[in-house]
């Protein structure tokens, strides 16, 4: 059959191929807004409309021409500056508009255009270290602490993509439009797909946190120092919620709040640290084993568990929690019944302890499965079953807090 | 089996097979003709019988023919117009060009109707062509209501071939009669009591079926009358059980079989590489559809012949003369009506399961998607969350703060939708069911006592949803102040609305169970569900003043249940075979106006495998409506519960729904104003091109885009059509060209779906993945141009406020966008749209020009400015 599928060399006439201009205008191509809605009229007229002419050739109008040079200059790895004259020919609808953008700056879409605006004026002589200084704050805006150095332009004022060595002129880094293949020229916007966005703030001695980089200006305050949240972007009214309560998260305009995660984090510190002194019981206990200790955990750090029973209620249903031996279920007069009694490590290293307890009783499970069980172990000050879920039948899910997980 | 078949059902085998020549003869000399209506009289010579006939012309090239009884002892039953027509049909003008006794002719506009008088039969001809024939093969039959005799014996004009001689046996009778005083004289032709394994429907009043042949000379493919798990192509069912519309609760439904599930849409359309032409039975109760296509061959002509038969009701037919696809779908929107547009989030993918157990969980859940970065826009929460299926209350233990965590999904702009089914429990201490008995809300059995039956919560009631005070009533029940902690981002879901009554005959409720104004469950069993819908979303509707588009997904439907919103295909399975049917199913649920529809992403039962699953997501992002649904005896199957690499494609294709939605929202908007199809079978597309008729294994999204989903276990190459002559397509991920008019094998891997923008077409993107459609509200739009080979494309934009209803009062904003002579205009068509869009386009991708830009130059009011390429 495949042998029929004649392909007639299309290969030679991908010459029409080539996904040919990424070209990008950074206005509003939807721009009645400029219009207000006393003027319906005009709008219907032709000249409201946008064109894009792609030049074919090099023979532009002078004063085209002119604009090009501006434009090339600035994508050729000079540092944001322009003449001063040349404000109004460049940009001219943006300019004339920029007054009435600032009124109604809540609907600017965050972008190039906006972020050219904001560039300062500078002295063409202006030392380029100056102007690092200057944009450096800019560039490295959702940067990794690591990486802050490679965002920085080199003498060239070039920036490179990460993972694809492109080069890029400066002034593309965080505007708003994705140009490294890699994803890396945007680390403080959302231009870019797969990005990631490290906060401002981060908590000291733990691991770098990020956010995937679409969650850059979406009106939801990931971060708790709000730099997620820069360009003041909030959701459409409807959706906003009242101030008056609070909810799983704060919506932009946001507020710093990095304190409660300093004050959570120091108290898991707290439990973590005097854990970790309880744990010498835990290890203790298995001290006489021999080299079965491993089954319980590096050193033998669960056996002790095994040698006790938890007994809780969970929304009416009794169990009895036996790690490593078995467990059990029971509800009212109804018979006990068992939800695995033959351990086996998921996994029992990096800080993540679940223990699977399998072979429980099978009727009346769909597939002809059994009954099973994970007990997740985690850092605790004494011996606590907290939750026992089945979030799909059959399968059961505990948490375990113990000083031996700390 | 708990449903039945065609012999199992009296009046199938009374209508399936006549041999006798039609018995029907017009009394042409009765006509009367008023502007628009031509009327008539039937006579049947053998019992007598006498019908009347209205054929009506009707605007944009319809027409409606209507028989019922010339003097019924009692009323016949007929759907109130409002409920599935929107209104009174338009009537068009007739002009009678030539009458004698032995036949009339009528024409209007391109219409031509001759209407011989013995043996009566119609024949349609559009523009010269004959293409529509009723009665040519005598099959009409309208069993007229005679009131039950004392024997319950009746004489039948039928006889049955002796083919099928061994019909004539008794049926079985076994199982427990529950009526002691059930005629069992008639159970051969089961005219009056019938049993079916050990349910007895008593038929009080006998006979009433109605049945006629409707021919399509000239065409060999039909299409429509869901919902069947089967082909595109409607097949020929020659000695085979004929196609069934009777929504029912059929788990796990086997695929490729004609059996009847949750809902019906009777319109067919017929089509040909010149003509396509539509009918639509206008007919509530149990139908069976026999089709007979004939291939052309030296001794006649190709023609699909159908014999349609129903139950109860009237005979009431709508001719749609098209003449092209387009114009049946707009023909059957004018009738039934198109799909609301819908709110925004509703597009996006929605998260379900038999039963997220309670607020941490629905937590965990939500916040498993941001944590692995996947978009998801609404959770949803299954019959387990009521207080003892208690619907409108909540499961107090574990949905403590419902209306908090209502709230916490609203602070992220997301939403939630409840199960909301229509039994309603019998317990003294539930609000619904004291105030529902109290005024006499619920459906009553034979005996004209509330009919009691068993579902989710035990023993229940059904409330009558035909009675208009009964969906008032409902639709007060979904206010913010009577369904306690629900908030305006809580939606609503309507299932087990066929209705689904454990133990009851076919899973549902007895054909003698009495409704509003003493119509029979019979008469209007598939417009149930469709009532409820409506209820729910007049409430919904109500909640906000009339101001946010209301949502609410339905498992029953008829046709117009498009306006009241989505459907889905109820309890399919996770195999390979299910997500195949899905295609067939969906385009057929699109040409039949239920355009927002899906199909539960991996399969509601059993569990999926990874491939499965991730073929499954790929496949359904191009469907119109997005949910991953499962049944609690499955395992869990969040996107992230997967393999890695799985998990990386499927937030690649979640990624690319959300990324496509400023083209998806385009065509529901277009969708609403016209009617027809959000995905569309190639033939829609290219109606000349015969290699498209029988495709069903790829799609249109719209005119631009052509989907071949990957659906097969294991494969690395997958042979797609890419129909036309003068058309060149681009595949989406590389941009390779192709031409049109080819089959070539596409080499696949697990991340890749083949799927190509049509050369000629410009689509609007959004390409930020944000968390759900609420944050997008402000991001930039990209514009991909694919030009065809004269280096021409074009596309448009719809955009507005994307949740309420101001787009009605002209709050929108409709872009047009040509590329030609090398030029991109962007221009506003619809001068009447007047609101100002929150983003603008930022990248413009040229797909397959030749020509290297240098330069771009933006006009904008007068002034021009440069950017570099």
């Amino acid at each position: 059959m495949k042998k029929l599928l004649r392909k007639r060399g299309i290969w030679k006439l991908f010459i029409l191929l080539g996904c040919v201009a990424i070209v990008y205008f950074s206005f509003q191509i939807l721009s009645i807004r400029v219009l207000s809605t006393h003027h319906r009229k005009e709008r219907e007229s032709a000249h409201h409309n946008t064109e894009v002419d792609l030049e074919t050739d090099s023979k532009l109008p002078e004063k085209k021409k002119y604009l090009l040079d501006q434009n090339i200059h600035a994508r050729s790895g000079k540092l944001p500056h322009e003449p001063s004259d040349s404000k109004k020919l460049r940009f001219t609808p943006k300019v004339n508009r920029a007054s009435k953008l600032r009124q109604v700056s809540q609907k600017v879409p965050i972008g190039k255009f906006q972020a050219r605006v904001e560039e300062p004026v500078e002295d063409p002589q202006v030392d380029v270290e100056q102007i690092k200084a200057k944009w450096s704050l800019h560039w490295t805006r959702g940067v990794q602490d690591i990486h802050q150095s490679l965002y920085l332009p080199d003498r060239e004022g070039l920036f490179t993509c990460l993972k694809t060595k492109k080069k890029l002129p400066a002034s593309q880094i965080n505007d708003d439009y994705c140009d490294c293949p890699d994803s890396s020229d945007e680390p403080g916007t959302s231009a870019c797909p797969n990005g990631r966005f490290y906060c401002r703030f981060q908590l000291p001695g733990s691991p770098p946190q990020s956010i995937p980089s679409s969650r850059v200006n979406d009106g939801i305050c990931d971060c708790c120092d709000t730099s997620d949240e820069w360009a003041n972007v909030t959701l459409d009214n409807d959706l906003k919620l009242p101030d008056s309560k609070t909810y799983a998260v704060y919506q932009a305009p946001c507020h710093n709040h990095c304190d409660l995660l300093l004050k959570t984090k120091g108290a898991q510190d707290k439990v973590q640290a005097l854990g970790a002194r309880l744990k010498h019981k835990y290890l203790q206990a298995a001290g006489q084993l021999g080299k079965e200790r491993e089954t319980y955990g590096a050193n033998g750090v669960f056996y002790l568990l095994s040698q006790g029973c938890a007994n809780v209620v969970m929304s009416g249903y009794k169990y009895n929690i036996c790690p490593f031996k078995k467990i059990t279920q029971q509800h009212g007069s109804e018979p006990t019944v068992n939800l695995g009694e033959k351990p086996s490590w998921i996994q029992v290293h990096s800080g993540i302890y679940q223990l699977l307890m399998s072979d429980g009783a099978g009727f009346p499970c769909p597939n002809g499965l059994k009954r099973s069980t994970v007990i997740t172990f985690q850092c605790g000050l004494q011996d606590q079953v907290t939750s026992v879920q089945e979030n799909e039948r059959c399968k059961y899910e505990v948490i375990y807090l113990t000083p031996a997980a700390c | 089996m708990p449903f039945k078949s065609w012999r199992d059902s009296g009046f199938c085998r009374r209508q399936r097979y006549i041999d006798l020549p039609s018995l029907y003869t017009a009394t042409l000399d009765s006509t009367t003709t008023e502007d628009d209506t031509l009327g008539f009289a039937l006579h049947n010579t053998g019992n007598d019988h006498h019908l009347q006939v209205e054929l009506t012309g009707l605007q944009h090239n319809c027409a409606r023919l209507k028989i019922n009884e010339r003097q019924p002892v009692k009323p016949r039953y007929e759907i109130p117009v409002g409920d599935v027509l929107v209104q009174h049909p338009q009537k068009n003008k007739l002009n009678t060009l030539n009458r004698d006794e032995s036949s009339v002719t009528i024409t209007m506009n391109d219409v031509q109707a001759v209407i011989h008088a013995h043996p009566f039969q119609i024949e349609f001809t559009y523009q010269d062509t004959n293409v529509i024939n009723m009665n040519a093969r005598g099959l009409l039959n309208f069993e007229c209501l005679q009131g039950k005799t004392h024997s319950g014996k009746v004489k039948h004009k039928t006889t049955h071939s002796s083919m099928y001689e061994p019909l004539r046996k008794k049926p079985r009778t076994t199982g427990n009669q529950q009526s002691q005083d059930v005629d069992t004289d008639d159970t051969e032709l089961g005219e009056f009591a019938e049993s079916f394994g050990s349910f007895t429907d008593t038929n009080p009043n006998g006979p009433s079926s109605v049945g006629v042949d409707v021919d399509f000379p000239g065409f060999t493919h039909v299409y429509g009358i869901p919902e069947h798990a089967e082909s595109l192509c409607l097949k020929s069912t020659r000695n085979k059980e004929p196609y069934r519309l009777f929504n029912l609760d059929v788990y796990g439904y086997e695929t490729h079989s004609p059996q009847s599930l949750y809902g019906s849409v009777p319109l067919m359309i017929a089509h040909s590489e010149e003509q396509t032409v539509g009918m639509f039975w206008h007919n509530a109760s149990d139908t069976w559809i026999d089709i007979d296509i004939q291939e052309s061959d030296k001794k006649q002509k190709a023609q699909t012949n159908t014999h349609w038969f129903s139950e109860s009701g009237v005979i009431d037919i709508f001719l749609l003369f098209g003449p092209t696809p387009e114009d049946v779908f707009s023909q059957y929107g004018l009738l039934t009506g198109t799909t609301p547009l819908p709110p925004l989030f509703a597009l996006g993918y929605h998260q379900s399961r038999w039963n997220y157990k309670d607020e941490d969980d629905v937590r965990k859940v939500d916040s498993g998607f941001d944590t692995h970065g996947i978009p998801y826009d609404v959770l949803w929460l299954d019959i387990e969350h009521t207080d003892k299926k208690k619907y409108f209350t909540w499961d107090k233990i574990n949905f403590p703060n419902a209306r908090k965590m209502i709230e916490d999904l609203s602070a992220k702009g997301r939403k939630m939708v409840t199960i909301v089914d229509p039994h309603i429990k019998q317990d003294e201490d539930y609000t619904i069911y004291k105030e529902a008995s109290q005024r006499n809300y619920f459906v009553k059995n034979k005996d004209s006592i509330p009919y009691e039956g068993k579902c989710w919560p035990g023993l229940s009631h059904w409330l009558d949803f035909t009675n208009p005070e009964v969906r008032q009533y409902w639709s007060s029940k979904c206010g913010i102040d009577q369904y306690k902690e629900s908030t305006e981002d809580l939606y609503i879901w309507n299932d087990m609305n066929e209705p689904s009554v454990f133990e009851g005959p076919e899973t549902t409720l007895y054909k003698d169970c009495i409704h509003h104004k003493g119509w029979e469950h019979r008469d209007l069993h598939n417009t149930y569900g469709m009532y409820q819908h409506m209820a729910t979303n007049q409430g919904l509707l109500a909640r906000s003043g009339g101001k946010k588009r209301p949502f609410v997904l339905s498992r029953s439907f008829f046709a117009g249940s498009q306006r009241w919103g989505a459907v889905w295909t109820g309890d399919n399975v996770a195999t390979w075979e299910h997500l195949q049917i899905t295609v067939p199913m969906l385009l057929t649920l699109n040409i039949t106006g239920m355009t927002f529809s899906g199909a539960d992403i991996g399969g509601f039962a059993k569990n999926p495998t990874p491939e499965l699953l991730t073929r499954w997501y790929q496949t359904a992002a191009f469907q119109p409506f997005f949910r991953g649904h499962s049944s609690h005896k499955t395992e869990r199957r969040e996107p992230w519960l997967q393999p890695e690499e799985n998990i990386k494609i499927t937030r690649d294709a979640i990624c690319m729904r959300y990324s496509w939605l400023p083209y998806w929202y385009t065509l529901f908007y277009h969708g609403e104003v016209k009617g027809g199809p959000l995905i569309k079978p190639l033939w829609v597309a290219f109606p000349r091109d015969k290699v498209t008729f029988d495709a069903d294994d790829c799609f249109m999204l719209g005119s631009a885009v052509l989907v071949h989903p990957v659906m097969e276990e294991g494969v690395s190459e997958i042979s797609v059509l890419l129909p036309g002559k003068e058309e060149v397509w681009y595949d989406v991920d590389d941009h390779k060209l192709y031409v049109g008019a080819e089959t070539y094998a596409i080499p696949v891997t697990l991340s890749k779906i083949p799927i190509f923008q049509r050369g000629g077409y410009i689509i609007p993107r959004r390409d930020r993945a944000r968390s759900s459609t609420a944050h997008s509200w402000a991001d930039p739009y990209t514009l991909i141009v694919c030009v065809n080979k004269q280096i021409f494309a074009k596309g448009d934009l719809y955009v507005d406020d994307f949740q309420t209803l101001n787009y009605k009062n002209g709050e929108y904003c409709h872009r047009e966008f040509i590329f030609e002579n090398a030029t991109l205009t962007n221009r506003n068509c619809d001068t009447s749209g007047v609101y100002e869009p929150k983003a603008g386009v930022k990248e413009v991708i040229i797909v397959g020009s030749s020509l290297k830009p240098t330069s771009a130059i933006i006009h904008w009011q007068n002034q021009a400015q440069v950017e570099e390429t």
